[in-house]
C-alpha cells in the first residue's frame, strides 16, 4: 500500500508509529534489532563470492567473528567485484546500481549494489524524513496530496535521485519541475523552471545539499528582478498567486530589503543533506523562515539517519544498517600500525561528547560490510539509564585525510600531489586545510617551491592559484561543479618561503600532516617562516 | 401526517442515538456529539411541546427552542472542532459566551426573537412569528460561525490532517439543516416540517460520520434498552392517534360487561408486547443471529476441547470451529514444544501445503503477539516496529502462506499461535477478532493441559535415553496386541543385544557409550516400519515387535539393522572408535511359537546362539538353537574365568622375558603394586585379578620396540620417544586378537594416560580414565623410578614417594597417590628392589 493510500484511511497515529515509531525505541531494543537483522545479512554475505572474498576462509558464524573475522574494509576491498556490476558475487541481487565519483580512487567512480528490501527500507525512511521535517512535535505531521517540492538534488544514477523515486512511488507530491522534465536541463535551467511553477503553485518542501539549496535560495531575488523573464512569469501565474507576490514586493519595499523565499513559500519541511550543512542553516532559517532538517545518507550507506522536529541531533534508523563507531584514539593507533586490528564501539558503547569515525554493514543484502565511508561523527546526547530514547549525534566532517567542500568535493592527498604533478608546477611541500571565510568553505594550500625555480620562473600567489585550479578542474569533476554551480572559487594559496618546512620538521621532529594538519600545527608552520624572516633581518 | 407526528418522530431519533451513545466508551469527540443531540432535543422538544400547547405556558417552551436554536452555531463549532481534532480552546470560548450573550439578552428583552402569537383558525392554534431586523444579527452570526467551521475545515484539508470524504456526511449534514430551514420560509413548503426533517437527517449524518470513525459499535443501536424505549414510543403513537376511536368502539359494543378504559389499558398492553417480540425478533435475526451462532459454536467447542486430551485433537477442533464460522480458507495451529522452544506446525487444515514450517522463538512476531497479547492482522504488524527486524525469509514464509490474521495463544508465555488466512468473504472484522480471542483463550488452557498430560504420558511410557518404549509399556503392548490379533496372526520379535558394550563404555566413556545407544535406537526407529512396537528392554537390550511379519522379512530388516549398526564409526574421522555391533535373536507366532512368553524365551535362545556364534549376526530360533542351548546348560560352570586364562598371560610375559628381562621384571613388580593398591581401595577379587592380568601384560606391546630403543643408554631422541609411545597401541593391537583377554584392553590402553589430561594415547582425564588405568599408572611410574636402567640409576623410595606426592593431581589420581605412599609409607608395601635384591642374597 503507497503512504498516499495508507494517509486516507489510516490515524495519523498509526501513520508515525509506522514511519517514525523507531524514535521511541529503547536503546535495548534499538540492538536486539540490529543484532537480529546483523544475523541474517551476515548468513546472505558469507556465502556470496563477495564475502568469501573478504573473509579467506574464515568462519562466520557468530557476532564474536563478525568483529575478529572481518577486517574494516574500504571501497579497494569491493572494487575489483564491484566495479563489474556482476548481481551473481553479491549476497542478493541487486536492483540498481547507485553510482558515484571516487576521488583518489583507482577507477573515476564507485559503484554500490541496491538491492529490493534495501530499497524497501529506504523508501520507508525517506517518508519517515517527509513526516519528521513537517512535523512540530511527536504524531503531528502534515503531508497533502497537493503538496509541491523544489529539489535540487542530482538524478540517478546518482543516490539523491532515488529520494525523487520514492516520492514519486509512495506519494502525490509534485516536483518542480516534473522529475521527467529536469532529467534532460541544466542545474540552472532546472531552478529557474522550478521557481517559476512555485511561484504559480507555491513551494511546499525544499530538499537538496546544504550548499546547493542555499545558492538556489540566493538565486530566487536574482530571477525576480530580471526583466526578460518577468512578463512570461507573470503570465502563467493564478491571481491569488499574483496578490501573495505584490504583497510580498510591497513588504520588502516597506523593509528595504531584497524578496526572500519566505515571502512567497511557506514550506512544510525543508531537508538538507550532504556536508558543511552547519554552514548554511542560519543563512537558510533567515530566508525560508524554518530551519532546515538534516537527514544522512549516502551512495554506500543508503539513508542511515535524520534529525527529528527538534533539529537538535541525528537518530539512526534501525533497518538500513549496522553500526560501530570508531573511536579517535583507535584511528591513531591504525595509523601508526597499520596491523593494528582495531575495537569499534557498538550504538550502545557509545560515550556522549566523543567524536567517532562510523564503521557501516550495509544491512538487507547489502555489500559493504565493516565499512569505513569516511565520515566523523559526535554523539551529542546518551540517553540515561532506563529512560527510554536513543543517542543522537551530530555530523562533523569527513574523516580528517579528506577535504569536503560544501559536500561537492572529496580532495585527498593523492588528488593534490596528482594536480601538482600535472601542472609541473615546481612546488616541493605542500600542505591543504579545510578552512572557513564568513562561514564559507574553502580549501588552503600551504605550499614551497624549489629553490632554482625562484629565480627561473615567475611563481607568484595567482599564478599557482591560476594553475592548479585549472589542474583541479581538469582532475575533479565535482571541483568544476562547484565554481559552475555555487560559483565559489574553493581554492587559496599561501606561498610559504623556501626551507620553512624543512624548519618545521628541524624544530619538531616531525613533517607536518600534508591533510588537514590542526589549526595548532599551521600556526606554528607560519611563525616559524616569520621567525625565518626575522632571523634573516637580523643576520 | 401532523406537524406533532414529525415533532415525536425526530425526538424518538435524537433520544434514541443518545441512549446508545450514552453506552458507548466516551471520549471528547463523543461528549461533543452528546452535546450537539442535547441541543437538538431542546430545539425540537421545545418546539414540540410549545404547539401542543404544553403547560407551564407556551412561551416557556418557544424559550428553551429558542435555546437550543441559539446555541447550535456554538455547539457545530464545538463538535466539528473535535471532530478534526483541532485544539482552538479560545474560539471555543468566545462563540459559547456569545451564545450566551446571546440567548441572555433574547432572554431578558425577546429582542431577536418575540415568542410568536398564537391564534384559533378552524379550531386549530396557528403560531405567528414577528420577526424585526434584530433577527439578521442572529442570522449574520450563525453566518459567520458557519464561515469559520468551513474554514477551519479547509484548513484541515489543505494541511493534509484530514481527507474530504471523511467529512462528507457531516457537510451534507449541515448543508441539508441550512437547506431545510430556508425552504420552510418558500409558501409552497408551509406546513411541511423540513426544519424538523432536515434536523433528524443531519444528526444521523453525523452520527454515521462518527461510526464510520470506528467510534462505537453499531450494535449499540439494538441494545435492550433502546428495544424497550422504541416499542413503548411505537405504542404511545399508535394509540395517540387510535386511543379515542379505540375507547369510543369499545364503549359501544363492551361496555356493558367491562369498563372500557381497562379493556384499553388491557391492549395497549398486549400490543406493546406484541411490538416488543417483533422488534426484538427483527433485530435478532439481523444483528444477533450471527452473535448467538458464534455463542453456540463457541459453547460445543469449549465442551469438546475440555473433553479431550489430545493436543492433535484440539489443534484439528481449532481449525474446524474457525473455518466453520469464519469462513477462513486455511488455518495453521503452531506449539511451542518447550518453553524457549522454536514453534512447530502441529495441525493445519491445507494438507496439500506445505506443513513442515516453524516459526523461531526471537521472530519478532513472537514478540509484537507477546506485546499486543491479542489477535494480529498481517497487514497491522507490516506496520510494526518489530516487523522492520524480520528476515526475509521469515517475510517470504508469511507471505507464501497468505496469513491475514495471528492469533496468539497466550498465557504468561506464548505457547502457541494460530495461522489464518484470508476469509471467503470480506475482511477480517473486529466482531471476528473477538471470537477469534475466545477461541484462543478457550484453547490455550486445553492445549496446555494436553501438552502437559502429553508429556507425562510420553515420559511414563518411554525410555528416557533414547525415546523407544520402556520395558514396562512394551509388555503390555505385547499383550494387547496378541490378544488384539488373535492366534492366527503373525506376530513376530527380534530381540535386539549391542555386542560388549561394557568395553565400549570402558574404552570411549559412557558418554560415548550413550552416544552409540542412542544412534542405535535411531537406527532401529528409521528401519523399522511405523507399526513396529519398539522398546529398549534393559542397558543394552532391545526389543522389535513387528505384527503380520514373515520371519524372512524380519531377518532382511534385522540385517539391515546390524550393518548400519557396524557403520556408525566406519566415517568419523577424528578418532578410531571400535565399531558398535549387535546381535539379533528372531522367533516368530504361530510358526515357531504358541504364546507371548514362549515368543519371547525362543527370540532369547535365538539371541544367545548369535552371542555365542562370536557376536554380530542375526539367528533365526530352529532346532538346532534348541539343542545348541542344551548342551551350553550341561558344560561346566566357571567359577572364575580369569584363571582360565593365567597360562596364556604368563607365556604372553615369558616372551617378554626372552626379549627384555627388565620389562619382564617390571611387569611383575607393577603388577604386585597395583594389586596391592587395588585391594587398599577396596577393589573386588575380580578386578583386582583384571588389574593384575592389565599389569602383567601392560608393556606386552614393547615386543615390537626395536632392541637398541629398548635398551638405548641416554635419552630418546623425539623419533625413538614416539617409537616407545606407540607400544601402548602395540599391546592393545596384540591382546585384541585374544578376545577372551579383551577385558583387560581399557586398562591396558590407558595406563600412560594423566589424571590432568595430558597424556596419551587418548588425552582423557580424571574419571573418565578408567580406574584400573589410574592404579597401574602410579604402579608404573613407580617402579620406573624406583628401578635401575641402562640409562639411569634407581632413585630412593624417599625421592619416589616425594615425586609421588607432587605429582597427585597432575599426572596421578591424587586419592590414588595418597594410598599409595600411605601404603609405602606403612610398609605394608614393600620396595620390590629391595625384595628382589633380599631373594637374590638368600640365593
Amino acid at each position: 500500500m503507497r503512504f498516499e493510500d495508507k494517509r486516507k484511511i489510516l490515524s495519523k497515529e498509526a501513520i508515525w508509529q509506522e514511519y517514525c515509531g523507531f524514535l521511541d525505541l529503547s536503546i535495548d531494543k534499538f540492538m536486539q534489532m540490529q543484532h537480529r537483522l546483523l544475523e541474517e545479512q551476515m548468513d546472505l554475505w558469507k556465502k556470496s563470492m563477495l564475502g568469501q572474498s573478504i573473509l579467506k576462509g574464515k568462519s562466520l558464524e557468530s557476532f564474536e567473528d563478525f568483529q575478529k573475522h572481518i577486517p574494516l574494509t574500504t571501497y579497494e576491498d569491493y572494487a575489483d567485484l564491484l566495479l563489474s556490476k556482476d548481481s551473481s558475487v553479491l549476497p542478493s541481487e541487486a536492483v540498481l546500481w547507485i553510482q558515484t565519483t571516487w576521488e583518489g580512487g583507482s577507477h573515476p567512480i564507485k559503484v554500490a549494489p541496491y538491492t529490493e528490501n534495501m530499497l524497501k527500507s529506504f523508501q520507508h525512511n525517506t517518508i519517515a524524513c517527509l513526516l519528521l521535517a513537517t512535523s512540530q512535535k511527536k504524531n503531528d505531521f502534515h503531508v497533502s496530496d497537493k503538496d509541491t517540492i523544489l529539489y535540487g538534488l542530482a538524478p540517478l544514477p546518482y543516490a539523491t535521485g532515488l529520494v525523487s523515486l520514492v516520492f514519486e512511488q509512495e506519494t502525490n507530491i509534485k516536483f518542480l519541475p516534473p522529475v521527467k522534465e529536469a532529467q534532460s536541463m541544466s542545474f540552472s535551467q532546472r531552478n529557474k523552471l522550478g521557481f517559476k511553477q512555485g511561484l504559480a503553485q507555491n513551494i511546499d518542501y525544499f530538499f537538496g545539499l546544504g550548499s546547493v539549496t542555499y545558492y538556489i535560495s540566493l538565486a530566487l531575488d536574482s530571477m525576480s528582478s530580471g526583466n526578460s523573464s518577468k512578463s512570461s512569469l507573470l503570465k502563467s501565474i493564478p491571481l491569488h498567486r499574483l496578490y501573495k507576490i505584490i504583497q510580498a514586493k510591497i513588504k520588502c519595499k516597506k523593509e528595504q530589503r531584497s524578496l526572500m523565499p519566505k515571502d512567497l513559500f511557506q514550506l512544510k519541511g525543508f531537508m538538507v543533506a550532504g556536508t558543511d550543512n552547519d554552514l548554511y542553516k542560519d543563512d537558510l532559517e533567515r530566508l525560508w523562515g524554518i530551519r532546515p532538517m538534516e537527514i544522512f545518507a549516502g551512495t554506500e550507506p543508503t539513508l542511515i539517519g535524520t534529525e527529528t522536529w527538534q533539529r537538535d541531533g541525528l537518530y539512526f534508523f534501525p533497518d538500513a544498517c549496522f553500526y560501530e563507531f570508531l573511536p579517535i584514539s583507535e584511528r591513531e593507533r591504525m595509523k601508526g600500525d597499520p596491523h593494528y586490528i582495531p575495537k569499534t564501539c557498538l550504538l550502545d558503547e557509545v560515550c556522549e561528547n566523543e567524536t567517532y569515525e562510523i564503521v557501516l554493514s550495509v544491512l538487507k543484502g547489502g555489500a559493504f560490510m565493516r565499512y569505513r565511508v569516511g565520515d566523523m561523527y559526535r554523539c551529542v546526547s546518551f540517553p540515561q539509564h532506563n529512560q527510554k530514547s536513543l543517542p543522537k549525534f551530530k555530523y562533523i566532517d569527513r574523516v580528517p585525510e579528506v577535504i569536503d567542500i560544501a559536500g561537492f568535493t572529496r580532495i585527498t592527498q593523492t588528488s593534490i600531489e596528482m594536480v601538482i604533478h600535472l601542472s609541473g608546477l615546481p612546488i616541493t611541500e605542500f600542505c591543504a586545510k579545510k578552512e572557513l571565510y564568513n562561514n564559507r568553505p574553502f580549501l588552503h594550500l600551504y605550499v614551497e617551491v624549489s629553490p632554482s625555480s625562484a629565480y627561473e620562473r615567475a611563481i607568484t600567489v595567482e599564478v599557482l592559484r591560476q594553475h592548479l585550479s585549472v589542474y583541479f578542474h581538469y582532475v575533479d569533476q565535482d571541483y568544476k561543479d562547484l565554481k559552475k554551480i555555487l560559483g565559489i572559487e574553493p581554492l587559496q594559496i599561501t606561498l610559504l618561503k623556501i626551507g620553512t618546512f624543512a624548519m618545521y620538521k628541524k624544530a619538531y621532529g616531525q613533517n607536518i600532516e600534508r591533510i588537514n594538519p590542526s589549526i595548532h600545527a599551521i600556526q606554528k608552520l607560519l611563525s616559524l617562516q616569520q621567525s625565518y624572516y626575522e632571523m634573516e633581518g637580523k643576520i | 401526517m401532523s406537524y406533532a407526528s414529525f415533532s415525536i418522530f425526530a425526538l424518538v431519533c435524537y433520544f434514541y442515538l443518545f441512549l446508545a451513545l450514552l453506552a458507548s466508551q466516551k471520549n471528547r469527540l463523543i461528549f461533543s456529539f452528546l452535546i450537539l443531540l442535547v441541543d437538538m432535543i431542546l430545539w425540537t422538544g421545545g418546539s414540540f411541546a410549545m404547539r401542543m400547547c404544553f403547560g407551564p405556558s407556551t412561551s416557556f417552551w418557544f424559550d428553551i427552542s429558542l435555546i437550543g436554536l441559539i446555541f447550535m452555531p456554538y455547539v457545530f463549532y464545538n463538535f466539528i472542532s473535535e471532530f478534526i481534532g483541532k485544539k482552538d480552546e479560545k474560539m471555543r470560548r468566545l462563540w459559547l459566551y456569545i451564545s450566551i450573550a446571546l440567548n441572555v439578552i433574547n432572554y431578558t428583552t425577546h429582542i431577536f426573537l418575540e415568542a410568536p402569537e398564537m391564534i384559533m383558525v378552524h379550531n386549530d392554534v396557528v403560531f405567528i412569528y414577528h420577526f424585526t431586523w434584530w433577527i439578521y444579527i442572529v442570522i449574520g452570526i450563525c453566518i459567520i460561525c458557519a464561515l469559520q467551521i468551513a474554514y477551519n475545515v479547509y484548513c484541515c484539508v489543505r494541511n493534509g490532517d484530514r481527507m474530504f470524504y471523511q467529512f462528507t456526511p457531516i457537510l451534507a449534514g449541515i448543508s441539508i439543516l441550512l437547506l431545510g430551514h430556508g425552504l420552510i420560509m418558500l409558501d409552497i413548503f408551509k406546513g411541511i416540517p423540513l426544519d424538523i426533517l432536515s434536523g433528524i437527517i443531519n444528526a444521523f449524518l453525523v452520527f454515521y460520520a462518527l461510526y464510520k470513525k470506528h467510534l462505537f459499535n453499531l450494535k449499540l443501536l439494538v441494545s435492550k434498552r433502546n428495544c424497550y424505549a422504541i416499542s413503548a414510543i411505537l405504542t404511545i403513537l399508535l394509540f395517540s392517534n387510535y386511543l379515542v376511536p379505540l375507547r369510543n368502539f369499545i364503549a359501544r359494543h363492551f361496555s356493558y360487561y367491562f369498563d372500557p378504559m381497562i379493556i384499553v389499558f388491557i391492549i395497549f398492553m398486549f400490543v406493546f408486547v406484541c411490538i416488543h417480540t417483533l422488534l426484538k425478533r427483527f433485530i435478532d435475526q439481523i444483528f444477533i443471529k450471527e452473535e448467538k451462532q458464534q455463542a453456540d459454536y463457541l459453547k460445543n467447542f469449549s465442551d469438546r476441547v475440555r473433553n479431550t486430551l489430545s493436543v492433535y485433537e484440539i489443534a484439528q477442533d481449532i481449525c474446524e470451529i474457525i473455518t466453520e464460522t469464519l469462513g477462513v480458507h486455511r488455518v495453521y495451529v503452531c506449539m511451542q514444544e518447550g518453553t524457549h522452544q522454536d514453534y512447530h506446525i502441529i495441525y493445519s487444515n491445507a494438507t496439500l501445503e506445505r506443513q513442515n514450517f516453524s516459526f523461531q522463538v526471537d521472530n519478532p512476531m513472537v514478540e509484537e503477539l507477546m506485546e499486543k497479547k491479542d489477535c494480529l492482522l498481517y497487514n497491522d504488524f507490516k506496520r510494526s516496529l518489530n516487523y522492520r527486524s524480520m528476515w526475509e525469509n521469515e517475510k517470504q514464509l508469511l507471505e507464501h502462506l497468505q496469513i491475514e490474521c495471528i492469533v496468539p495463544l497466550i498465557e504468561d508465555e506464548l505457547i502457541g499461535m494460530v495461522l489464518l488466512t484470508k476469509k471467503i468473504k470480506n475482511h477480517y472484522t473486529y466482531e471476528d477478532m473477538k471470537f477469534l480471542s475466545s477461541v484462543a483463550s478457550i484453547s490455550t488452557i486445553a492445549l496446555k493441559n494436553s501438552r502437559l498430560y502429553e508429556i507425562v504420558y510420553q515420559e511414563a511410557i518411554s525410555d528416557e535415553m533414547t525415546g523407544l518404549l520402556n520395558r514396562k509399556y512394551f509388555y503390555k503392548q505385547f499383550e494387547e496386541l496378541f490378544v488384539h490379533k488373535g492366534k492366527d496372526s503373525t506376530l513376530t520379535l527380534i530381540l535386539v543385544s549391542l555386542d560388549d558394550v561394557r568395553l565400549y563404555n570402558q574404552l570411549y566413556g559412557t558418554k560415548e557409550g550413550d552416544k552409540a545407544i542412542i544412534q542405535a535406537a535411531q537406527i532401529m526407529k528409521k528401519t523399522m516400519p511405523d507399526t513396529a512396537v519398539i522398546s529398549r528392554l534393559s542397558g543394552k537390550e532391545f526389543a522389535i515387535l513387528l505384527s503380520e511379519c514373515s520371519l524372512q522379512t524380519a531377518r532382511d530388516m534385522a540385517e539391515n539393522v546390524r550393518y548400519q549398526l557396524a557403520n556408525v564409526n566406519s566415517d568419523k574421522d577424528d578418532f578410531a572408535l571400535k565399531a558398535m555391533t549387535g546381535s539379533f535373536g528372531i522367533a516368530s507366532i504361530p510358526l515357531l511359537a504358541s504364546n507371548p512368553k514362549q515368543l519371547e524365551e525362543y527370540a532369547n535362545q535365538a539371541l544367545y546362539q548369535a552371542k555365542r556364534r562370536g557376536k554380530n549376526q542375526v539367528v533365526i530360533y530352529n532346532e538346532e538353537t534348541k539343542s545348541s542351548m542344551q548342551m551350553q546348560k550341561d558344560s561346566k560352570d566357571k567359577e572364575n574365568i580369569y584363571s582360565e586364562y593365567a597360562e596364556m598371560i604368563y607365556a604372553l610375559t615369558a616372551t617378554i622375558d626372552t626379549k627384555d628381562h627388565y620389562t619382564f621384571t617390571h611387569s611383575k613388580n607393577v603388577a604386585y603394586y597395583a594389586c596391592e593398591l587395588a585391594y587398599a581401595i577396596g577393589l573386588k577379587e575380580d578386578v583386582v585379578e583384571i588389574i593384575r592380568e592389565a599389569a602383567l601384560l601392560h608393556d606386552i606391546g614393547k615386543i615390537g620396540v626395536r632392541e637398541d630403543i629398548l635398551n638405548k643408554q641416554g635419552k630418546l631422541t623425539d623419533e625413538e620417544y614416539e617409537i616407545m609411545k606407540g607400544h601402548v597401541e602395540n599391546s592393545i593391537g596384540i591382546i585384541r586378537y585374544l578376545p577372551s583377554l579383551d577385558y583387560v584392553i581399557p586398562v591396558v590402553i590407558s595406563h600412560h594416560e594423566r589424571w590432568d589430561g595430558k597424556g596419551y594415547p587418548r588425552g582423557i582425564a580424571k574419571d573418565d580414565i578408567p580406574i584400573g588405568g589410574r592404579i597401574l599408572c602410579v604402579a608404573d611410574s613407580f617402579d620406573a623410578m624406583t628401578s635401575k636402567r641402562s640409562y639411569k640409576e634407581s632413585f630412593t623410595l624417599e625421592y619416589a614417594i616425594k615425586e609421588l606426592k607432587s605429582q597427585a593431581g597432575k599426572q596421578f589420581d591424587p586419592q590414588l597417590a595418597e594410598v599409595f605412599v600411605r601404603l609405602l609409607e606403612s610398609g605394608q608395601i614393600k620396595l620390590q628392589v629391595e625384595q628382589r635384591e633380599k631373594n637374590q642374597s638368600n640365593d
